[in-house]
């Protein structure tokens, strides 16, 4: 089972690796949320799938004596999804607002920061 | 899993209570900014509120500096559990070292934000995103648990974000949209990373990391995982060859928030680098890692050398000066030997103070100028000598001149490299030297000795009736910062005695490894 979704995450990076590559910022942002969901993926992956059950403690003990479900894997997915969430709609907000005020969303265009320009030294320079 | 604690048991004794000290450097700020948040109606106080919160904020880290140096290094693990089931917070020399000057840095940005940040900018959330960020940056340098460094890593990203956009001008959205992307790739490759050593080994504690990894082979999975880190961190700290969007970005911004940028954040990024090919992954230590980080430092010199002798617009200038010094960083940890590490952290040291210093100069520039373009600026010695010596003492800083703090860890890093017969990165740090003293001293040729241009007196008037009352007291921080870089340059042991105690506990974790584990058992 691992080997099959080892093969899903990979075939999310790819797939974002390449929008990541383009100039367009839409197909950057969805490259951005592909990649999230990849990693989180992974990180499920890398806990490994078993079939048990869940880590609760018995009443009376102070440690599951039994063979359980890993609870660790869910708990990081869990707080990098709202991490990633946030960071996205921040980015998506940004984005708009640039393509907004700029006028573009072809980064190659995006050079009000660095303006191309002929002669940059002062004389005596 | 199997539960291979002492008897099953997950629980620990408690904490005693002075240990909960190693909390303060985070939760502080993060209460401070709470209340920031909550009085957000009545921005007037905001000041004032965040002056007294990072003051309890560098008195904590101060007790926190003697308390570790009197008792080696201090963990806690949050809830009492058993170190590797909880996430563990664990103080040691270069971390608190660092958290302590962030936290300096951070009160010297505040006070200089006094008279920099109209109630707009507040009302948006210029002091809370201050104290939030501060809260990420601290919480990285003390954390223990590399998924938990992962979570402060996002916690000042986004607060940077927040930051770097605050005024919303076109130039600053477009130097934002490459920030945030890149920024985002690059914690996401930190995330990928931790999935897989997580995979392979089921823990992230760093000192169960340490513990179980240190002797195992370098081979396999480990050079992946070392392999994503190196890529991710690089990215962070902005090393040559992914430096990219910080000289495309660090310009944008106000200037108050450059200079905060340019004082912590590509510094997280090599203490990220520091920890992990140190004590979390010590077979790194004698692989091709150190090698890549060698070259990468040579790289990141020569460019930030170079492109600052190019640069006409001086924030600029002093971005390319950064990406530079995270190369000397570099080549020290590359070294991997105790005193080139221990002249690393001092560097990281002076870094911040020095690079918070420049960009706030620049913004004083600014403000009597209201340009920062080398063709336009000029005769600022003639205005505003006391200025113009700050600046000058900061060119000499900067490119390391003897009785500076620059000086010192650039000469233990040169005697290391004659050391291990590392001639290139010697010549490197030489070379790059050489050319940040012609950048930054034709800076100063141009901008501030050079008598007042005619095509720039109308820009001066102009700026002139626009300054705000506060303008002396912004003076008040980059003195500070100046006389705390020249202290430390003045008399380099103190501090020098401590970055040993931190790079010797780098290279042999054990008392690392032992106050998180060894602790409860």
């Amino acid at each position: 089972m691992e080997n099959y979704l080892a093969l899903v995450v990979g075939l999310y990076f790819t797939a974002s690796v390449y929008l990541l590559l383009s100039e367009s910022l839409i197909r950057m942002l969805i490259g951005v949320a592909l990649l999230g969901n990849g990693v989180n993926l992974l990180i499920f992956t890398a806990g490994r799938i078993t079939r048990e059950v869940p880590p609760i403690i018995p009443e009376g003990q102070k440690a599951v004596g039994m063979a359980i479900a890993n609870p660790l894997p869910q708990a990081l997915i869990l707080t990098a999804i709202v991490i990633s969430f946030a960071l996205f709609a921040f980015v998506l907000v940004l984005a708009y607002r640039s393509y907004e005020t700029i006028g573009t969303d072809d980064t190659a265009e995006m050079r009000l920061a660095e303006p191309v320009e002929k002669s940059q030294l002062p004389k005596g320079y | 899993m199997d539960v291979s604690t002492p008897e099953g048991v997950m629980l620990a004794a408690p904490t005693p209570a002075i240990d909960w000290l190693i909390l303060t450097p985070v939760i502080i700020p993060l209460i401070t900014a709470a209340l920031l948040i909550m009085m957000r109606r009545t921005v007037v106080l905001h000041p004032l509120i965040a002056f007294l919160g990072l003051s309890a904020t560098i008195a904590g880290n101060s007790a926190l500096l003697w308390r570790i140096y009197t008792e080696g290094p201090l963990a806690m693990t949050m809830g009492n559990w058993y170190p590797p089931f909880g996430i563990s917070f664990v103080a040691d020399y270069l971390g608190v070292i660092l958290s302590l000057t962030a936290s300096v840095t951070v009160l010297m940005i505040a006070l200089y934000a006094i008279g920099d940040s109209n109630g707009r900018e507040r009302r948006f959330g210029f002091y809370p995103l201050l104290m939030t960020l501060l809260v990420g940056v601290n919480g990285s340098f003390l954390t223990g648990d590399i998924f938990n460094l992962y979570v402060w890593f996002e916690v000042f990203l986004i607060s940077s974000f927040g930051l770097i956009i605050l005024g919303g001008q076109p130039r600053q959205l477009d130097g934002a949209v490459k920030y945030c992307f890149l920024n985002l790739i690059a914690t996401t490759l930190f995330l990928i990373a931790t999935g897989y050593l997580y995979g392979i080994y089921g823990t992230l504690n760093m000192a169960d990391l340490s513990r179980i990894i240190s002797g195992a082979p370098f081979e396999g999975s480990l050079v992946v995982v070392s392999a994503l880190y190196l890529l991710a961190f690089s990215m962070k700290a902005a090393a040559f060859p992914l430096f990219f969007w910080l000289p495309a970005s660090y310009h944008t911004p106000k200037i108050v928030v450059s200079a905060l940028f340019a004082g912590l954040l590509t510094k997280v990024g090599v203490y990220a680098l520091l920890r992990t090919f140190t004590v979390i992954l010590p077979p790194a230590m004698d692989s091709w890692i150190m090698e890549a980080l060698l070259y990468a430092g040579i790289g990141s010199m020569v460019v930030g050398a170079l492109g600052a002798v190019v640069q006409t617009d001086l924030r600029r200038l002093f971005s390319f000066l950064l990406v530079g010094s995270i190369g000397f960083m570099m080549v020290g940890l590359s070294l991997a030997t105790e005193k080139a590490l221990a002249a690393t952290i001092f560097y990281m040291v002076h870094s911040i103070l020095v690079m918070t210093a420049l960009f706030l100069t620049a913004g004083l520039v600014d403000r009597y100028r209201g340009s920062l373009d080398l063709r336009v600026l000029s005769g600022v010695s003639g205005d505003l000598p006391f200025l113009s010596l700050m600046f000058l003492a900061l060119v000499f800083m900067a490119s390391g001149f003897p009785p500076f703090s620059g000086f010192w860890p650039k000469l233990a890093l040169i005697s290391e490299s004659l050391k291990v017969a590392s001639y290139w990165g010697m010549a490197t740090i030489i070379f790059s030297s050489f050319l940040s003293l012609i950048a930054l001293g034709r800076a100063f040729a141009f901008g501030f000795w050079r008598p007042l241009l005619d095509e720039a007196k109308p820009l001066v008037e102009d700026q002139n009736l626009k300054r705000t009352k506060f303008g002396k007291l912004q003076y008040l921080p980059v003195m500070a910062l100046v006389i705390m870089a020249i202290l430390i340059g003045i008399l380099p042991s103190y501090l020098f005695e401590l970055t040993t105690l931190g790079a010797k506990l780098l290279l042999n974790p054990e008392p690392y490894v032992n106050a998180v584990l060894g602790g409860a058992s």
